[in-house]
């Protein structure tokens, strides 16, 4: 503890000298990439240490660190500089859609269908309506909202509803690699955020489309949006299970970095879809996005479900997942806009209360149908609160398509997703504690279970 | 569009040529060491680089300078991190002399007639030209460690000793190339190209060392044995990319940072084995980028550049041959070394490769004279150098089992 506290300091004390010391170079006030890379693996890497030390996540830590030494706190960097960085983000994010896809066992969801369809219908469902119902009660207290009239605002209060549905698999996932989490509980609420995922891009969908009627008047429900996105799906799913077979091969046949093959591989897909998209909207007029994280998941899926290398797949992963979720979290944290948060947070902060309860309450009757195991019906809630990356994109999604209210409604559920961000983890891993599935809970476990034989 | 496809290109060639640059066995000594030095990459580089297919341009390879940084740092540790003073104490202290004054040697051979040279063509400025000859000459005076490398993996050498001082002065001869790249920048000012004052080298001496200790001494701090391998992977590459990043923020060199870095490290931390594996695991992917960038900044449109080509490989052959004659006639040896030794040690790349590159980041505008030279030079002294190895050799050859071409001999 006190050689981390040493290392900090040290850090610390380096920054500012370079920030302050008289270099040889006549550069201009920029800071080198390599060096803020650097700053945040070594930063985070120390404060994800303390936080475990407390019983909290590594990665709120790393969020933290990020939060803390970026662009709004503290200044070690600047938001220009985060914004270089994001790359690495997208290569995160498409790790960890591999990890994700290959986490989910198509033998343990059938296992446990029944408490996972029922969760993942119950708490949609309750969610969504209660976090509308929320804001639409509240509504006149939300300036922007109070000139609309009662249909616009059930319009824009079912936004707020369909995004709070969205959960985060990348922080969950890191959760259960951290805390080395095996067990019904865990794999139950893998495999519900994993498909929450794929089904809210469709909810998405449909709920704006139907907004579109009510906000625009004059506009007609849009098929053809809905029929695309369907398409893109369909296409994602089948690239993904071809990009799958090609990893199986690669496993099988040829000896190569395994680790710096998949990021390789994952930044291929993200620039395949973003030049696919662009070159079918110039030459055939059509809006086709493919969503690069989808296809990820899938073929992560293919490696688990169609082949005897989901393990390897997985052991191979996890080597260099570490530094992959200490760079994804610190950049999302210091990605954090502390002035938009300053701005909506008493209403995001209502919004993240009703939307907690919300999960609470659909899970608790979920799991009561489903008669689920008691670690379930008990603790399924806290593996809910999670919220990140998603459902930022779907608020760009949403700006992009009402520009006038979505400008208010993304201001709000940031300050709404940040607090998830910080809050879901923590939930998680306390979740995954008292469901006794963490590898502590269970060393705990057999410790006790010796104890009580020796006496 | 051009960055995505130089970086698909590059990681590419990266990840397929790690893993076969060493297996080729069916080619002749010369060629075989230009593959096993990685030449053909640089040629992959100079393909896709401005003189070639212009992918990888001036501005590309802009964008690769946070990688160039870290990769640097990295060969800086790798380099450093094998230098454990308790291993070198137990080879005899005249190897250490004999490459001392080689090194010595070769340097000022190249140096003078490289600044000679320039003054006689007068086509460069004055300080231009000193500072291109003695960066040509801190180049010169190391020895890649390839060709002895493929030697010794075909043949088999009777007297066992002449070899393992080649192997030594090959392998230690980089850090007078180090030390005299470190005295070089820290009595210049980066960008004006003119001499420093001492109370500046003195500056640049303390940043340095600033920029080299924080980092180790945070590694020896946060280490320990029971890390998984992730954690070690975040806390090395994170304090690779601290010290080169730092490094470029004070304006001083991520190659000498992390050699001093690698130094402590390897003297202090008794993991420095797992350290070392590591880096090792990274150097050839590492390397190979590195070189790919190094080709693409080849400007062929260079005039005068091949009279200069023949200067250096000329005086370096020279300084080489009268350095290390020089060396072993200081010194009485206990076993015979032939007065043209210097001739087995011509192998040129590794180190030589490291100083350019981050020359080439400190001053652009000056490095395209030298990756010229260097570069050509490189070529030529990896084609000849192991025939001149094993001519060196010729009558010591162990004559019961033959000069077995093509035999592995795993020593």
């Amino acid at each position: 503890m006190r050689n981390r506290l040493i290392t900090f300091i040290l850090i610390i004390l380096a920054m500012l000298v370079v920030f302050n010391a008289e270099t040889f170079l006549n550069s201009d006030d920029s800071i080198s990439p390599t060096l803020i890379i650097g700053f945040m693996l070594l930063s985070s890497f120390v404060v994800g240490f303390f936080f475990e030390k407390g019983g909290l996540p590594r990665i709120t830590g790393y969020i933290i660190s990020g939060l803390v030494f970026g662009p709004f706190i503290l200044k070690f960097y600047s938001l220009g500089s985060v914004e270089e960085l994001l790359f690495l983000n997208s290569l995160a994010l498409a790790f960890i859609a591999f990890n994700a896809g290959s986490e989910l066992k198509i033998k343990e969801i059938v296992h446990d269908i029944k408490p996972i369809l029922y969760l993942t219908l119950g708490v949609t469902i309750v969610v969504f309506s209660g976090v509308t119902a929320t804001v639409f009660f509240i509504s006149e207290l939300i300036p922007f909202m109070r000139p609309y009239p009662l249909p616009a605002k059930i319009a824009i209060a079912s936004i707020f509803g369909i995004i709070s549905v969205a959960r985060s698999p990348s922080s969950a996932i890191a959760i259960i690699n951290e805390t080395k989490a095996k067990g019904s509980y865990t794999s139950t609420i893998l495999s519900i955020t994993i498909i929450m995922d794929v089904l809210i891009i469709i909810l998405f969908a449909l709920v704006i489309s139907i907004n579109s009627l009510i906000m625009e008047p004059g506009s007609s429900f849009e098929f053809s949006f809905v029929f695309f996105l369907f398409l893109e799906i369909v296409i994602a799913f089948i690239l993904g299970f071809l990009l799958g077979k090609f990893i199986i091969f690669l496993i099988n046949r040829v000896k190569v970095e395994f680790s710096v093959v998949i990021i390789a591989l994952g930044f291929f897909v993200i620039k395949f879809t973003h030049f696919a998209g662009s070159f079918i909207s110039n030459n055939y007029e059509m809006n086709l996005h493919l969503e690069p994280l989808l296809i990820c998941m899938a073929a992560g899926f293919t490696v688990q479900n169609f082949s005897g290398y989901g393990d390897i797949f997985l052991k191979r992963m996890d080597k260099i997942s570490i530094p992959v979720y200490v760079a994804f979290f610190t950049i999302t944290g210091a990605s954090i806009n502390l002035n938009i948060l300053r701005a909506g947070w008493i209403l995001g902060l209502i919004i993240f209360i009703s939307r907690i309860s919300m999960i609470y309450l659909g899970s608790f009757f979920s799991t009561k149908a489903a008669r689920a195991e008691k670690k379930i019906r008990e603790n399924s809630w806290l593996g809910f609160i999670t919220q990140a990356g998603i459902s930022l994109g779907l608020l760009s999604e949403v700006v992009r398509r009402f520009p006038e209210a979505g400008i208010h409604i993304q201001a709000i559920l940031i300050a709404t997703i940040t607090l998830n961000q910080i809050i879901g983890p923590i939930g998680f891993k306390y979740g995954l504690h008292r469901a006794g599935e963490t590898f502590l809970s269970k060393k705990e476990r057999s410790e006790k279970g010796n104890k009580s034989e020796n006496t | 569009m051009k960055f995505l496809i130089a970086i698909i290109i590059i990681a590419g060639t990266a990840l397929i040529g790690s893993r076969i640059t060493f297996i080729r066995k069916q080619l002749g000594l010369g060629v075989k060491n230009i593959f096993f030095t990685g030449i053909e990459y640089i040629l992959l580089g100079l393909l896709l680089g401005g003189s070639g297919l212009k992918i990888l341009d001036t501005d590309t390879i802009r964008k690769f300078q946070p990688f160039l940084i870290f990769g640097l740092a990295w060969v800086g540790y790798l380099y450093g991190i094998q230098f454990e003073i308790k291993l070198v104490r137990t080879l005899p202290k005249k190897f250490f002399s004999i490459t001392a004054i080689q090194a010595i040697i070769t340097f000022v051979i190249v140096s003078l007639s490289m600044f000679t040279f320039f003054c006689l063509l007068s086509i460069i400025s004055f300080e231009k030209a000193i500072i291109i000859s003695i960066v040509l000459g801190i180049t010169a005076l190391s020895t890649a460690q390839s060709a002895l490398a493929i030697a010794n993996r075909n043949f088999k050498f009777k007297d066992q000793r002449l070899f393992d001082l080649l192997r030594y002065i090959a392998a230690v001869d980089g850090l007078f190339s180090m030390f005299f790249f470190s005295l070089f920048l820290a009595f210049t000012n980066p960008g004006t190209a003119t001499i420093a004052p001492l109370l500046s080298a003195l500056k640049w001496t303390g940043l340095t060392t600033f920029a080299a200790l924080i980092p180790a001494m945070i590694f020896l701090l946060m280490n320990k044995t029971g890390y998984k391998h992730g954690d070690f992977l975040l806390l090395l590459t994170g304090i690779i990319a601290f010290t080169g990043g730092m490094s470029w923020q004070l304006g001083i060199s991520p190659l000498i940072s992390g050699l001093i870095a690698g130094i402590f490290i390897a003297n202090t931390c008794k993991f420095r084995i797992r350290a070392l594996n590591f880096l090792s695991d990274g150097e050839k992917p590492i390397y190979i980028i590195m070189l790919i960038i190094l080709g693409a900044g080849w400007d062929l449109g260079q005039k005068m550049s091949m009279a200069a080509v023949l200067i250096f490989i000329v005086f370096r052959a020279a300084g080489k041959v009268m350095g290390n004659f020089a060396a072993v006639k200081s010194f009485r040896s206990a076993f015979r070394i032939p007065p043209g030794v210097g001739f087995s040690l011509l192998s040129q790349g590794g180190i030589s490769f490291g100083i350019i590159i981050n020359f080439n980041i400190l001053y652009p505008e000056l490095s395209t004279q030298i990756i010229y030279i260097i570069l050509i030079s490189t070529f030529f002294f990896e084609l000849i150098s192991p025939r001149l190895i094993l001519a060196s050799f010729q009558e010591r050859v162990n004559q019961t089992s033959g000069p077995l071409s093509g035999e592995y001999d795993e020593k």
